[in-house]
């Protein structure tokens, strides 16, 4: 409700900007259109007059399923407008009220109509992408697409030895999914912020779209900058979205880090070797501690892992250890009693039940973080006090007892202890804490604040200007798109795959990123993200990407010759 | 005067039962599972879903639910948030920004709304009269968070006279732009009510009687028409301080204040059954009591209202 009156409130006063401009005789330039919700005038970006949409000859209604208490209103509108104008069939909507309600929707199955996703990856690896969203039952693969071929490719890279093998048999693997279509790609999101030049600089900002906190520089005091509150206690296997994980990133190191672009290097770990991708055998470097003083060992990664994976423990994380022999959702299984071993006091072994061939690129997410012992009560189990004051291995650590005033901020100062790879130019970070992006970004602008890692709706058409050396735009790693579920009827076999190509290339993307994004989000080439590590932009049948109305009516009308619409 | 406080005390509790039981039923009937959402895009698994549903009760018949809560509230433990901190913490920290912000408010349109009004009323058509009117229309045609935006753009970043948010901590100077802005449409209503009651108090005959007294015209204002004419007003003051409590969710996050409307909007959200109705359920306990005091103040203000039989 709040939203939607800020987006009323967001309009209306760029609309008082253009009207103003208007009365100064000025003329809007290429930038200065408003954001406002799409009509049918995207469209019209095309240079010629649109054609004459085709008479629907059919009562079935096309939609899209999207949660109305989020920014979508405006993207779904103008995809549906384009594929009506383009493909001449009914269009509309399905509503959500919320995130909660869309999901619930589509996790029981019953929803109805094809829905908008978005994923944002947890480790920089195409797998992360592929492997979760269209694997034969896997856990999000909402829209239930099983292709024997796609999976082959899949396990084909799992099983391979080598980085480049394995992205390669990846790349085959998105062959299938142009073919078949399971979710309609559309964009990625641009990692967009802005910082005050005045207070910092050397703002840089990594494959996950947050900034590098600690290698911002600043001439005293902590850099602050916007975060929100973290939902859960900061336990790292029970953290599973991006606000606390900001925080579990600067106080803890995993076994791996990644650089900006998202490349893996070793942070914690001296060497992660496998001979069969199946049991991996991980050496930890020497004299590194936590902040406390206890060391970085063996026995700190099996029993967080062993905690992170218990079923009681309810970690929302716990599905990065489900590949990890032993591991169960339903009954309460010690994997250090089944998968993890330890060998000596540095090394330890992890057996899966599965090839995992990008297992030692998993290991920086923040749920395979180690503990160190005053983390776990006498059961073995990592306390909510612990949570709510962690102790890590970071190059940061909490500022004292109170560095977490709830609702409000974080305080994090280097950490003496750390000896890792990861460099720390500042005298610490304050994540200061939002529910309105709006208000961050005018405190950026009186500079209370540092930096903002996303542009708020209001300021998309002016950020360039106010900010003209101080902000990035630049590919992230968040893939959207819509999923048609393979079980809608007129979505299946081969008329599906026709309708699902016809529905691709009836839309404009290029356009519909520049009018409608302001240039914050990038045409989709293919299923994953260009920050990812072996990404390739030719992939073989991506052309269902380019924006075709001729070919998308021709493939359409295919469709039609099999089964009417 | 005992008995008559008694009896209001003791109407408090089918309201507190009625109004948490609304307000339950109404976050019961919200759309969603907040438990899947908790997992993101992703999801949860089934039966860690359940387990974490079982352990909020959310698994439970309506009913039951509510008992769980109205058991919890009796023995001072409101439960936890999803964030597994105790309601009763979250509640004691915000309030007090809320509150704070809510007085300055109530005390901004209080003050300038009677004095304007004042004024307004005695010199009923002069410039200033009509100027204050026309202010009052705007501001009362215009949103609250429009004013907000504009207040915040003008005064705290282009002139920077005063802090655009509250980012720095709730001080006074901080609360003052949110404060105005809470508080500017009942000012107008405030203005206009004083004002009208003014120009009727004016034609009394005990404002006539007191001038033929030969009193003071400074007396007869203050002692004879202010006072006569404070008693809408004093309860439209009273009503207001719900709606400003109410109106704080918007002014709040325009101005990134800490209280009680961050926390409301981020537990409807999320959908937190304890966490909204706890802040409701106290927001009308602070309402209940604001009214029983604006009916013990008509007293002080007209002598001639007794209660007691």
């Amino acid at each position: 409700m709040i939203l939607k009156q800020r987006r009323i409130a967001a309009s209306a006063i760029a609309a008082l900007v253009v009207v103003s401009l208007a009365a100064c005789g000025g003329k809007g330039g290429d930038g200065d259109e408003t954001p406002e919700p799409p009509s049918d005038d995207v469209t019209t970006s095309e240079p010629e007059p649109e054609p004459e949409p085709p008479p629907a000859t059919s009562d079935t209604v096309f939609k899209i399923g999207y949660n109305g208490d989020s920014a979508h209103g405006a993207w779904v509108e103008a995809v549906l407008n384009q594929i009506h104008n383009n493909l001449g069939i009914e269009v509309d909507s399905n509503v959500y009220p919320d995130f909660k309600s869309l999901r619930d929707a589509v996790t029981s199955g019953q929803i109805e109509t094809p829905f908008r996703t978005g994923w944002q990856a947890d480790y920089p690896g195409l797998d992360n992408f592929l492997g979760p969203l269209y694997y034969t039952n896997a856990g999000s693969n909402d829209g239930k697409y099983s292709s024997q071929a796609f999976d082959d490719f899949v396990n084909e890279s799992r099983a391979a030895k080598s980085v480049e093998d394995s992205n390669a048999a990846l790349i085959k693997a998105q062959e299938v999914l142009f073919e078949d279509l399971p979710a309609v790609p559309l964009w990625y999101q641009n990692t967009s912020g802005v910082w005050n030049p005045d207070n910092v600089s050397d703002v840089v900002f990594n494959w996950k779209s947050v900034p590098v906190y600690n290698e911002v520089k600043k001439d005293s005091g902590f850099v602050t900058a916007n975060a929100g509150e973290p939902q859960n206690p900061l336990i790292p296997s029970l953290t599973n979205e991006v606000q606390g994980g900001k925080v579990l990133d600067l106080i803890f190191s995993m076994l791996v880090a990644y650089d900006n672009d998202g490349n893996v290097y070793n942070e914690m770990a001296d060497s992660i070797t496998s001979d069969d991708n199946i049991t991996w055998t991980i050496k930890i470097k020497d004299g590194q501690v936590f902040s406390d003083g206890s060391a970085v060992n063996a026995d700190a990664f099996i029993n967080a892992w062993d905690d992170g994976a218990l079923a009681s423990n309810e970690r929302l994380s716990s599905y990065f250890f489900e590949r990890i022999e032993g591991f169960s959702y339903d009954e309460d299984a010690h994997i250090k009693d089944t998968g993890l071993a330890k060998v000596d006091d540095l090394t330890f072994t992890v057996k899966l039940v599965e090839e995992v061939g990008d297992f030692p690129l998993q290991l920086g997410y923040s749920a395979f973080a180690p503990l160190p012992p005053s983390a776990f009560d006498e059961d073995g189990v990592v306390t909510e006090d612990f949570g709510a004051n962690p102790i890590g291995n970071g190059p940061l650590m909490l500022d004292g007892a109170d560095a977490w005033k709830h609702n409000e901020s974080i305080t994090m100062v280097p950490s003496p202890s750390y000896k890792g790879a990861q460099k720390v130019l500042n005298d610490g970070v304050q994540l200061t804490f939002y529910e309105s992006l709006d208000a961050a970004y005018v405190d950026v602008q009186t500079g209370d604040l540092d930096i903002i890692d996303a542009i708020p709706e209001v300021s998309i058409t002016t950020y360039k200007d106010e900010f003209p050396d101080s902000h990035v735009n630049q590919g992230g790693a968040v893939f959207q798109s819509f999923t048609i579920p393979q079980y809608l009827p007129h979505f299946e076999g081969d008329e599906g795959k026709l309708r699902r190509a016809a529905l691709s290339m009836a839309i404009d993307r290029a356009a519909i990123c520049d009018t409608i994004f302001q240039g914050t989000r990038s045409p989709a080439q293919d299923f994953t993200s260009p920050v990812v590590s072996g990404w390739s932009g030719n992939i073989p049948g991506n052309d269902v990407l380019t924006f075709n109305p001729e070919k998308a009516r021709e493939l359409w009308a295919q469709a039609d010759a099999i089964n009417p619409w | 005067m005992a008995r008559y406080v008694g009896q209001r005390l003791l109407q408090m509790i089918p309201v507190f039962f009625g109004a948490t039981l609304l307000i339950y039923a109404l976050v019961f009937a919200m759309p969603g599972d907040p438990i899947q959402a908790m997992g993101g895009e992703r999801g949860l698994p089934i039966a860690m879903a359940n387990r974490i549903r079982a352990e909020y009760h959310l698994d439970q018949p309506f009913f039951v639910q509510y008992w769980y809560y109205i058991k919890g509230v009796f023995t001072l433990d409101l439960g936890m948030s999803f964030q597994r901190r105790p309601v009763f913490d979250i509640i004691a920290q915000v309030y007090p920004t809320t509150a704070k912000l809510a007085v300055y408010a109530l005390a901004i349109e209080g003050i300038l709304g009677v004095a304007v009004g004042l004024i307004s009323g005695i010199r009923r058509g002069g410039i200033f009269d009509t100027s204050f009117l026309a202010v009052s229309l705007v501001v009362i045609s215009i949103p609250t968070f429009v004013i907000g935006f504009v207040l915040q753009y003008f005064i705290g970043l282009k002139a920077g006279i005063l802090p655009a948010t509250a980012t720095g901590g709730a001080s006074w100077r901080a609360l003052t732009l949110p404060a105005i802005t809470l508080g500017s449409v009942s000012f107008a209503y405030v203005l206009r009510l004083t004002r009208t009651s003014v120009i009727e108090t004016q034609t009394a005959d005990f404002v006539r009687t007191a001038m033929a007294k030969g009193v003071t015209r400074r007396k007869v204002v203050t002692g004879h028409i202010l006072r006569n004419s404070l008693i809408p007003v004093v309860t439209f003051l009273g009503g207001d301080l719900g709606a400003l409590m109410g109106g704080a969710i918007v002014t709040e996050g325009v101005f990134h204040v800490n209280g009680i409307g961050h926390t409301l909007y981020r537990a409807i959200t999320r959908g937190e059954p304890t966490t909204v109705v706890s802040i409701v359920t106290v927001l009308v306990i602070v309402i209940m009591i604001a009214n029983l005091l604006v009916d013990l103040l008509y007293a002080a203000l007209d002598p001639r209202i007794r209660y007691a039989k």
